[in-house]
């Protein structure tokens, strides 16, 4: 689950958010190779947040 | 709701790794015939002024029909001590990353505020099994999220 919380004012967007928000263990994508099959992973659970300014 | 549907039945492209003077490299090769059909449904419900959802669901059928030389990377028996090269026939097979059932459900609510406004939004996806190579031996299980 990603969510997103959003403020706007004036010209102003202050946000906090949140991407995989469930912390699954996802793989992205896989490479076989002669030695190994190397997986890469999404990104684990992340938060953040923001400011926007429209000049 | 409005339907989408897609029916192609094409050449394929196909990303292979292989060993060329002692490097890694990755080369396209050719899938003789992959045939893929599917059909995509989106829609959008404004339940109040504030409140609004929004849900879309994909089948996707995507296999190769004739690929019988692929270029397969495949554990060598009897051993942890990683994969062989093999030419193998994976007509049937389904296609790289290209889940059967996939979708999402995402919601938006928005507040008048006395100074701006507020916005909450949050998304959740589904997907099924996800292939990564050609032969259908690695895979990401079916998810939500």
């Amino acid at each position: 689950m990603n969510a997103k919380l959003t403020w706007r004012v004036n010209r102003f967007d202050v946000s906090v958010w949140g991407r995989n928000l469930t912390n699954r263990d996802i793989i992205s994508s896989i490479l076989e190779e002669t030695l190994l099959d190397a997986a890469t992973y999404e990104p684990p659970r992340q938060v953040g947040g923001e400011v926007k300014y429209r000049f | 709701m409005w339907p989408r549907t897609i029916i192609i039945t094409k050449t394929s492209k196909v990303p292979a790794l292989l060993t060329i003077n002692n490097a890694i490299t990755q080369i396209l090769t050719n899938a003789a015939t992959a045939k893929i059909y599917g059909a995509e449904f989106d829609s959008v419900w404004q339940a109040t002024n504030a409140l609004k959802f929004s849900a879309g669901l994909e089948y996707l059928h995507a296999r190769y029909s004739n690929f019988p030389d692929a270029s397969l990377d495949v554990p060598i028996p009897g051993c942890v001590c990683g994969n062989e090269n093999v030419i193998g026939n994976v007509s049937g097979n389904t296609m790289i990353r290209s889940p059967s059932i996939s979708g999402n459900l995402s919601g938006d609510y928005a507040w008048t505020l006395p100074k701006g406004a507020l916005d909450l939004s949050a998304i959740v996806f589904a997907t099924s099994k996800i292939y990564y190579d050609v032969g259908n031996r690695l895979e990401q299980p079916g998810y939500g999220r």
